[in-house]
């Protein structure tokens, strides 16, 4: 079958406006990712049933409860963090007040009460925090990529700051 | 010198990668000026400073990560022919260039000299190597002094795709399948993108057969055990893969703002490109759409100094400056050599790992540098010499044990430059058409395929691939190109969900699926089976 760049043009567009990427997911989840040692990113879905009422009409924040994996047996009693998370949103960073270095984290999200039960919506899955490093000064990242974006060039031209360096 | 003075190794290694971008439903497109830079003033330069010393004999070593992206592109005769007519396009501005400037003698010897560059660039492109610049890399490496690697099919941020175990896999094993299909032999040493490692990444490197990969140093300071030999000896990931670390000095000499050989004041200026300068009727043809300003890649000026007028480039003043840079780095390379003998257990090895694009892209006397550096490390009175990792860990034995940390070469050291306020929204998309795909190629299992539906599911998986280039998150993070990195993020999505729709309904419509085969045609042999949840090898299920 042939096709012309046109009908490529065509079918290319009509996709992008027709199934572009949209968020929907019918369960509960909760993913954690790493970021930096002492920080991780949690995104979540409280899942069909939930989420509406629970945005329009529950005045209980989120929690994040997030716990190292080596407590995970007894973090109802201790060895867990609380974090509030905005109802409103499906992503949050997560700062960790006094992480173990490079341990493996895991979370539940839910809503916490005053005895502090979690009722859980979503657990997460397992993830490990990058190790705090020594102090060896960073050197990449000095040079931008191969890109040659037309504003940004202009502008990068009209910043006299040097060869290559942005 | 001592014997023990002369022990030690320098690893240089250059990463070359750019972003699958080929735009078929365009009659041009200007990022894929980012494959034609790239060609004219890293790699052809390059070829020409292997095949230099191979002509003088020079028993050198240097390691070239090829990513599969941009071995596909190298392989692209739509690309190829837009390249050629990118090159005559070059060419015939040097050509007006030497006109323009016949009453400006010093400019004129510059232009001139753009133009020898683009004649020769064009003989080694069309002439020697019959537009495929892949068999003059091979020809290297058969002769054994460039060793070729590889990376992940699309360059994707592996801790960051690590939800799931499969789409790890697959970035690993499909890049390898490309290289290998292309290259014609298997890499015996894996580029992760991003030197980003995460523990237990070895795993899936072992089960690829891969024996080494590249970490930042502080993968290697922090592992699980402290490394004896600091950042000079690889460690044994516990599985026989073995992680080498990244130098910082050597790094810090190259890379650095401050201190790095490229922004010395004698070097082109790359900023300054008669793109910007000249009258808007005059370079018209030349640059986007006839009235948007582009680099045109002739540049006059030297770096001369921040906040000072830009004064003419000087080639044999830059060469000068190359040879005595090149000395310095020797230097500082032999000096590490000797310190590094009285404490070590073994012949230390220094890794210096760069991108091949800052060599004659940003810093145009890179290549030359590269050679000079090359052949002093040659030279049989210097305590250096170069080796490939694999050549160091035929000859070294009994590595120390020890698993590295999470890490990557970027900004901070982390992931934070792939995953921050501009770009973490794609996260949750990408780990979702994961999770379908997998979903759905296990739905599938057991049952008769046809071949159209494999076809769609093949196609499916190069979506998933393509969106997960991390090109896309460091673009959108260094605003650059930001628009087109969402716009390429977002159509991958889309043809991804797409072809998900009609496969999950019976509904693939041919013409539709052959328009995304033409556009996305990265992989052919792809398998989507590769997908299958249980399936840790390439057999289709029966």
């Amino acid at each position: 079958m042939k096709l012309t760049q046109l009908d490529l043009l065509e079918i290319s567009q009509e996709i992008r406006q027709c199934y572009a990427p949209k968020m929907s997911a019918s369960t509960p989840k909760l993913i954690l990712m790493p970021v930096a040692p002492k920080h991780l990113y949690a995104y979540w879905s409280l899942g069909n049933n939930k989420s509406i009422p629970l945005q329009e009409s529950s005045t209980q924040p989120l929690t994040l409860r997030i716990y190292s994996a080596s407590d995970k047996n007894n973090y109802l009693s201790k060895g867990y963090e609380d974090i509030p998370m905005n109802r409103t949103q499906s992503q949050q960073d997560v700062f960790l007040s006094n992480p173990t270095n490079g341990a493996s984290y895991q979370a539940s999200l839910g809503t916490c009460f005053s005895d502090n039960f979690l009722d859980v919506i979503a657990d997460s899955n397992l993830t490990q925090l990058p190790q705090e490093k020594p102090a060896i000064t960073q050197v990449k990242a000095d040079f931008r990529p191969l890109s040659t974006n037309k504003e940004i060039k202009a502008s990068a031209y009209n910043n006299d700051s040097g060869q290559g360096i942005k | 010198m001592t014997d023990l003075m002369k022990h030690g190794f320098l690893s240089i290694i250059l990463h070359a990668h750019l972003p699958y971008v080929r735009h078929p439903e365009h009659e041009s497109f200007f990022e894929e000026n980012w494959l034609f830079e790239a060609i004219t003033e890293c790699y052809i330069p390059l070829i020409g400073v292997l095949d230099r010393l191979q002509n003088d004999k020079v028993p050198y070593r240097l390691t070239l990560s090829l990513s599969p992206p941009l071995i596909s592109m190298l392989r692209d005769e739509l690309l190829q022919t837009r390249y050629l007519k990118y090159l005559h396009q070059s060419l015939e501005l040097a050509e007006k260039e030497i006109i323009r400037t016949r009453l400006q003698p010093e400019l004129q010897k510059l232009a001139r000299l753009y133009r020898r560059f683009y004649k020769k660039t064009l003989a080694i492109y069309q002439d020697q190597y019959g537009y495929d610049l892949l068999i003059a890399f091979k020809k290297h490496h058969t002769a054994g002094t460039l060793k070729l690697i590889t990376c992940a099919a699309t360059h994707g941020l592996l801790p960051l795709l690590n939800i799931s175990e499969i789409a790890v896999r697959n970035q690993i094993k499909i890049g390898i399948e490309t290289f290998k299909a292309n290259l014609g032999f298997s890499p015996s040493g894996f580029w992760l993108p991003e030197c980003a490692y995460y523990p237990g990444v070895e795993t899936l490197l072992a089960e690829a057969s891969i024996n080494y990969f590249f970490v930042d140093s502080h993968g290697i300071m922090n592992a699980s055990q402290r490394p004896r030999n600091g950042v000079f000896a690889p460690l044994d990931c516990g599985n026989g893969v073995m992680a080498f670390a990244r130098d910082p000095a050597s790094s810090r000499q190259v890379w650095s703002s401050q201190e790095g050989y490229p922004g010395d004041q004698d070097y082109r200026e790359y900023y300054k490109d008669i793109g910007f300068d000249l009258d808007l009727d005059y370079i018209a043809p030349y640059i986007l759409d006839s009235d948007i300003r582009i680099s045109t890649g002739i540049k006059y000026y030297r770096i001369t100094g921040k906040d000072l007028p830009k004064e003419i480039y000087n080639p044999k003043k830059a060469r000068a400056k190359v040879q005595q840079h090149a000395q310095d780095f020797i230097n500082k390379r032999q000096q590490q050599i000797i310190d590094l003998n009285t404490t070590m257990d073994r012949p230390p090895i220094i890794i210096a790992p760069y991108d091949a694009e800052l060599f004659g892209h940003w810093w145009f006397e890179g290549p030359q540098w590269l050679e000079c550096v090359l052949r002093l490390a040659s030279n049989p009175s210097n305590p250096i010499q170069t080796i490939s990792c694999s050549d160091y860990l035929a000859q070294q034995s009994d590595h120390q044990i020890a698993t590295p940390s999470a890490s990557t070469w970027g900004d901070q050291g982390y992931f934070s430059y792939w995953i921050n306020e501009t770009n973490n929204w794609i996260y949750p998309f990408l780990h979702k058409a994961e999770a379908e795909m997998e979903q759905l190629v296990l739905d599938f299992e057991g049952l008769t395929i046809t071949s159209l539906q494999k076809r769609a599911l093949n196609q499916a998986a190069r979506s998933i691939l393509l969106a997960q280039a991390s090109d896309w998150p460091f673009i959108m993070k260094s605003g650059t190109t930001t628009d087109y990195a969402n716009k390429r993020i977002t159509d991958h999505l889309a043809r991804f969900n797409y072809l998900h729709d009609a496969i999950r309904k019976n509904n693939i419509d041919n013409r539709y699926l052959t328009a995304l085969e033409t556009m996305d045609n990265i992989f052919p042999t792809i398998n989507f089976w590769d997908y299958l949840p249980s399936k840790k090898n390439n057999e289709s299920p029966s």
